[in-house]
């Protein structure tokens, strides 16, 4: 299953719940204002790096740039939108808007 | 359900500066840019407040709280996701006369507001325009 998360993290709950339902190795996208959850050295970094230690995350270039986000947690990995069908077609998705 | 009733004379936001000094209105912006239409749709209030400004109107500030100060950091490209890059519009903010910032000092440093500083801006107010 390929959990994909699009709202920012300190506004909404999504990124917390979902990291609390998905199963081990399930990889997480982060998207649109998702990808804040990837900034280094914010609130949220702790929950971030716990998802690492399980899971596989990602967050898409277009969104990061488009947001001005340089410093991301090391570990996340930076996909592009060709990257992001690739793993839409690897896994099925739940989408946690 | 029923439509509320206006008073065919109904009262107006402003009015000019005969009328009594210029209204207060704060823009509040607390959504992120690009992920919704919330931060644009600001911007875009912001620009024809500061119309109303320039004839006296109105007196507008702008607050950025919560994610709304991501709107505001500096290296931003928007090419990839194909849409305008919202972040250069507001350093133009003050040739339309828009010139009072106000930024939550919990998350970006430059001109900080603290809570009680924010209290007191959003008592001051006739009207916050929340975004």
């Amino acid at each position: 299953m390929l959990f994909t998360v699009n709202k920012s993290p300190y506004l909404h709950s999504n990124l917390e719940t979902c990291l609390r339902v998905a199963p081990d190795g399930a990889p997480l996208v982060l998207y649109e204002d998702g990808v804040y959850a990837a900034v280094a050295g914010t609130r949220v970094e702790g929950l971030v790096l716990r998802a690492l230690a399980q899971h596989p995350v990602y967050a898409v270039e277009a969104d990061l740039k488009a947001r001005g986000i340089e410093r991301l947690i090391e570990g996340v990995r930076v996909i592009d939108y060709a990257g992001f069908v690739e793993l839409v077609e690897q896994h099925p998705v739940v989408p946690w808007l | 359900m029923e439509a509320v009733e206006f008073s065919e004379h109904g009262g107006h936001v402003g009015g000019t500066g005969a009328a009594g000094p210029p209204k207060k209105v704060l823009v509040l912006m607390r959504k992120a840019p690009y992920g919704s239409l919330y931060n644009w749709e600001g911007l875009q209030v912001l620009l024809i407040m500061g119309a109303y400004k320039m004839q006296g109107a109105v007196d507008v500030a702008v607050a950025f709280v919560d994610d709304g100060v991501f709107a505001i950091t500096q290296g931003q490209d928007s090419t990839l996701l194909g849409v305008k890059p919202t972040a250069k519009t507001y350093p133009a903010l003050p040739d339309f006369e828009i010139d009072r910032f106000y930024v939550d000092d919990l998350v970006i440093k430059p001109e900080p507001l603290d809570a009680a500083g924010m209290a007191r801006l959003l008592g001051e107010q006739d009207a916050v325009l929340p975004f």
